[in-house]
């Protein structure tokens, strides 16, 4: 079985190089690897920063954020910043998506989410669901926060409540309550 | 209700000056609230949480309906569940029939991801479920470079069905394409091997019936997995009638036949697989001209709406993609002018007439592609294969769904074998390949004298064509059939004459040659010569582990043949280290409740019951008899032969009820499935028998002893290692029928008759030195029971349980003499307590025997502790296993005029004599010292 972090090198290397499709490929890879942090995090001993982000996650936020320097400073940084990153990503793709169609229509659920195995339901329009979030976070910054993670991660609801450090059964109601506002709204 | 007050929002709350949050937190703690309750429940308290804020009302309202309720499912079970040996990791996604979960084994021994389906919806029965469990096995043996297996499956505790599937890592195979810029013929090459690993499932009996390109993943290596093999039809075991055109199929690639309820054949299949194909040709740059040519005509005729008009099998099709791959003309003949067409067809007419009787009846419409009508007889492996998938139809399929009528396997096969019968068209080596595959069918069910007729008769059409492979195979099955049915002496000369062919023309490892080596390594076992048996089974073991591997079930199979044979050899250790072995192979490739690893774990636990390890051993008994009824029901003569081992471990746990319970339902149903002089039917009435003496009823148990040996003897002879058995049970109760001398001479027979090889020495000498101490011979009861101790510790180890018994044995013998038996006594009561610190061992039969010694000897400061220590570990199940135990114990006490008031049975000493004059031949076994106790105490005369 090849590694997956020579997989990522190779991709990253690919894509700093100017191959913009090798970041499609590079995603699912890195978001799976946050994943799997998440999942390892939530069975490891509880009270511990045992975190530190590869340098590879590192220079793709770097590069996706166009920033200079990315300081992580801790697990729920990591995640809320990966959520941040993958909503703009997908929100921008979307956009131009509908531009190219002139407007057309619903965004349909693009390879990268699939890919990806988020858990954004199909079809969904992202530009609507991006300025619900908007709205939600100002009555609910928590509940925004746990969608994101959620949607954008693709973190199971416990390891979410680890990360947050919220009662499990909190964050589902939450999440419930969130998703049948969301549906609501976006429904209108 | 007292936490109402801190929840209750509804009052007092002054709306004017409430901002947006403070109302949507409001709205949060009452959703909170309100979505825990049952749905009967929410509207009451949606209506009390609002008073009479309507617009909070409607809002609150609005979001509960709004909710899915799958969102709040997930909060009610554990977070990451575990199903089986797997963990969950992470759901991959949600599928047709609920949610897909990357998982992975946490049971041990080795790493394996898994994808694991949970079915969600829907009330699944416990009839359901039993029919998901039998499939479940059919699909775990469809092994394919191509296909993404089964792994394991089960029930979770929440009812609902799993099923675990070997893990791909891959892109559907049209984005795969697609990304990939293919062309037609590059699509056609990689869709070949999809047809291959279809056809190959077709084989096996298994339709998929939902293929489509989200079902057919390609790897990074490049190569096309198919995904969910069998598992609509899995999860389609007892609703077929009702939803034969289920939620699963997926509607764009779903044949005629699917939308109209029609039959699902493997022509579904072929519609499917010129479904996919078509959308792949169809998006390649150059589709549209590909399509124009052949291409086009293969698609057309895979396509055609009747699934009469489409290919015969996915095979043809497979080949006609090859010819045009390689730019022949199609070997089919379609679209050619000529029109082969019909021919075709015509050859294809009978097989699947046929097969429209023996199998499609199974209910599922599958259909068993019998390629010998068109290309004659196949070599002897091709054909063998058939035979097994066709078995292990009927060993792992429900036979009793078939189109709302319920059938028995049975009846399929009567009439299977009628219609064959009757079709006087056949040429003489289809309808012997026909018969052979009945026949290794009526063996799998059991049913010998049909299978020994069948196969008896496909020999015959078959020795026409002298020394061939398939003479071979004919022999092999009807020698099979007759060491089945015991009679060893017929099958020998057939068994052999099988490998001698086999070996003159096939490769060394080849698998039939394996299977001949086993058959006659079982025939030695049922003669007794575990040598020679030894001997065949290494071989076989050797051929399999180059031909197989180490580690896969092949192996196993013959591996756990070995291992029996070295227990029966009295090499126990290390049986029981293959043993386990074999099972941890079968456990990891068939999953957990397979018809083989039910073999393993009746192996095992009649091991374990030799070496004493009672619990372990019922706990693997009752497993593999759980699991054999469910594969073979409750008729099969294993499920006979699991329960008596199953009623000999019950009987040494004191558990006579129960073991007289299974021993008779295996002897009724023994003699209703086999023949009247079945060893298999003595063995049941030896457990009987045995049950008898453990009551004490020794009368009783020497009539059946008697008969016992009187049929081992007649069915087995003299030297077979179960007529010596019977021997020696029958002469322990002749010892406690005051008949010692009768036993003396059974005894010495069988120690005369046996040979090293054939161990289990132990027994008989202690059982001899008993019946030369009643006769008063006291020093030749030493020298036995010392030999009986060195035996024990070669066989058993140095220390041990059996060790520690011999020991004692060897001590009371000491005592009886004469010499000085306290150092003996001493050192079995310490063996006993290391090897009971490993496990449970009750050590009254050590303290009891020491104490009754120290009574004798005036020495009663010291025996009273132990006595009143073994007393209180006596419970009701320990004095029916042991009923002269108590009372013993209460005398010895009273010797010693200690009181017993501490015992709860409030027994007397008047009570304690009658209860061990009542019992029979309880001076054979009391303690030396009781036995005095007896004459001077209960004034009971001496012998």
């Amino acid at each position: 079985m090849s590694s997956p972090d020579g997989e990522i090198t190779r991709l990253l290397r690919q894509w700093q190089e100017g191959d913009g499709a090798s970041l499609d490929a590079l995603l699912p890879e890195v978001w799976q690897e946050l994943r799997r942090i998440a999942a390892h995090e939530l069975r490891a001993n509880a009270g511990h920063e045992t975190l530190q982000p590869t340098a590879l996650v590192n220079d793709l936020f770097v590069r996706l954020l166009g920033a200079r320097q990315v300081q992580i400073e801790n697990r729920k940084h990591l995640f809320t910043t990966a959520a941040k990153l993958m909503r703009q990503v997908l929100i921008d793709r979307a956009r131009a998506q509908q531009r190219e169609k002139r407007g057309g229509g619903h965004w349909r659920r693009a390879d990268l989410v699939e890919a990806m195995a988020l858990p954004i339901d199909t079809p969904t329009d992202l530009p609507a669901l991006d300025q619900a979030l908007d709205a939600m976070a100002e009555l609910d910054p928590r509940m925004a926060q746990i969608v994101e993670l959620r949607y954008f991660v693709g973190l199971e609801v416990n390891e979410v409540a680890r990360l947050l450090e919220v009662d499990e059964r909190t964050v589902y109601r939450d999440w419930a309550l969130a998703r049948a506002w969301l549906r609501q709204r976006l429904d209108a | 209700m007292s936490d109402l007050r801190t929840h209750d929002v509804s009052a007092g709350m002054n709306l004017q000056t409430e901002g947006a949050s403070g109302r949507f937190a409001r709205l949060r703690d009452a959703f909170h609230r309100v979505i825990d309750m049952d749905l009967s429940q929410r509207d009451a308290e949606i209506a009390r949480l609002s008073a009479s804020d309507a617009a909070f009302e409607s809002e609150l309202r609005s979001l509960v309906q709004h909710t899915d309720e799958a969102d709040l499912l997930v909060a009610d079970e554990p977070s990451l569940p575990q199903l089986g040996p797997f963990r969950a990791e992470r759901k991959l996604g949600l599928g047709g029939m609920g949610e897909v979960w990357l998982a992975r084994r946490v049971d041990g021994g080795f790493e394996q991801q898994v994808a694991i389906k949970r079915v969600r919806d829907g009330a699944w029965s416990p009839g359901f479920a039993r029919g998901f469990l039998r499939e479940r096995q059919i699909l775990a043996r469809l092994s394919h470079p191509h296909i993404a297996h089964l792994v394991d499956g089960g029930v979770g505790s929440d009812g609902h069905p799993w099923l675990a599937m070997e893990y791909v890592d891959g892109q559907r195979i049209d984005t795969w394409c697609d990304s990939r810029h293919l062309v037609a013929a590059e699509r056609v090459r990689l869709f070949l091997p999809v047809c291959d690993a279809v056809a190959f499932a077709h084989r096996n009996l298994v339709i998929h019936r939902d293929l489509k390109p989200a079902n057919i993943l390609v790897d990074e290596d490049g190569r096309p997995r198919l995904l969910d093999f069998g598992i609509a039809r899995l999860l389609d075991v007892e609703k077929s009638e009702l939803t034969r055109t289920w939620g699963a199929m997926t509607p764009a690639y779903a044949a005629p036949e699917q939308r109209e309820g029609g039959d699902i054949t493997t022509a579904t299949d072929v519609y499917q697989l010129g479904a996919v194909l078509r959308q792949l040709v169809r998006s390649a740059a150059d589709g549209e001209r590909a399509q124009q040519g052949d291409l086009g005509h293969i698609l057309d005729k895979a396509l055609m709406p009747l699934p009469a008009d489409r290919y015969a099998g996915v095979i043809v099709m497979a080949n006609d993609l090859s010819d045009w791959l390689a730019r022949r003309p199609l070997r089919s003949g379609v679209g050619s002018r000529r029109e082969r067409l019909k021919k075709t067809a015509w050859q294809w007419r009978w097989p699947l007439a046929m097969l429209a009787a023996v199998v499609v009846a199974v209910g599922s419409g599958a259909v068993l592609a019998l390629r010998e009508a068109r290309a004659k007889v196949r070599e002897a492996e091709t054909s063998r294969q058939t035979t097994q998938f066709l078995i292990s139809l009927f060993q792992g399929a429900d036979p009793t769904v078939a189109r709302g009528a319920k059938l028995s396997a049975q009846d399929l096969l009567d009439q299977g074998s009628a219609r064959l019968r009757s079709m006087s068209h056949l040429s003489p080596p289809v309808r012997a390949r026909m018969l052979q595959t009945i026949s290794a069918t009526y063996t799998a069910l059991g049913d010998y004298d049909r299978a020994l007729a069948l196969a008896s008769e496909a020999l015959d059409l078959r020795r026409a064509d002298a020394a061939s492979l398939e003479m071979a195979e004919s022999l092999d099955q009807v020698g099979e059939v007759l060491r089945l049915k015991a009679d060893y002496a017929g099958a020998e000369p057939l068994l052999r004459e099988a490998l001698d062919l086999r070996s003159a023309q096939l490769a060394r490892d080849d698998p039939a040659i394996i299977e001949s080596l086993a058959h006659l390594g079982a025939l030695q076992v049922g003669l007794g010569n575990f040598q020679s048996a030894d001997e065949r089974f290494a071989q076989a073991v050797q051929s399999a582990q180059r031909r197989f591997g180490e580690n896969s079930v092949e192996t196993a199979r013959y591996l756990d043949s070995y291992a029996s044979n070295l227990d029966d050899m009295g090499r126990r250790t290390q049986a029981l280290a293959l043993h386990r072995r074999v099972l941890a192979i079968r456990e990891r490739v068939l999953g957990m409740n397979d018809a083989e690893v039910a073999t393993t774990l009746a192996s095992l636990g009649v091991h374990l019951s030799g070496s004493g390890h009672l619990e372990e051993a019922a706990r693997m008994l009752e497993r593999a008899l759980a699991i054999r009824i469910t594969v073979f029901g409750t008729s099969h003569p294993l499920v006979a032969f699991t329960q008596i081992d199953l009623a000999g471990v019950y009987a040494d746990q004191g558990r006579l009820d129960d073991a007289k319970r299974l021993a008779q339902e295996s002897l009724d149903s023994c003699r209703a499935s086999l023949p009247a002089d079945h060893p298999k039917i003595s063995e049941a009435l030896n457990m009987l028998a045995l049950i008898r003496a453990v009551r004490r009823d020794f009368p009783g148990a020497v009539t059946l002893q008697e008969e016992v040996l009187q049929r081992f003897v007649a069915s087995l002879g003299e030297d077979h290692p179960n007529t010596l058995t019977a021997k020696n049970n029958l002469a322990y109760s002749l010892i406690h029928s005051n008949r010692a001398y009768e036993a003396e001479v059974h005894l010495r027979e069988v120690l005369a008759r046996k040979r090293k090889d054939n161990g289990q020495g132990a027994h008989d000498l202690q059982n001899l030195a008993t019946a030369v101490g009643l006769q008063g011979r006291h020093a030749e009861a030493v020298q036995l029971q010392r030999s009986a101790v060195e035996l024990q510790k070669a066989r058993e180890g140095e220390t041990s349980a059996a060790t520690a018994v011999a020991l004692r044995e060897l001590a009371i013998a000491e005592e009886v003499q004469g010499s000085d038996p306290e150092p003996r006594y001493r050192a079995a009561l310490a063996m006993a307590e290391t090897v009971g610190q490993a496990r449970e061992i009750p050590l009254r039969g050590w303290q009891v025997p020491l104490a009754a010694f120290l009574v004798g000897a005036n020495r009663c400061r010291e025996a009273v502790p132990l006595l009143r220590s073994a007393l209180a570990g006596m419970d009701a199940a320990a004095n029916t296993a042991d009923p002269i135990a108590t009372p013993q114990m209460l005398l010895l006490l009273d010797a010693c005029s200690a009181q017993a008031s501490q015992s709860a049975s409030g027994m007397s000493r008047v009570d304690a004599c009658a209860a061990l004059r009542e019992l029979p031949g309880a001076g054979v076994d009391v303690y030396p010292v009781t036995r005095t106790l007896l004459t001077t105490r209960c004034g009971m005369r001496k012998g």
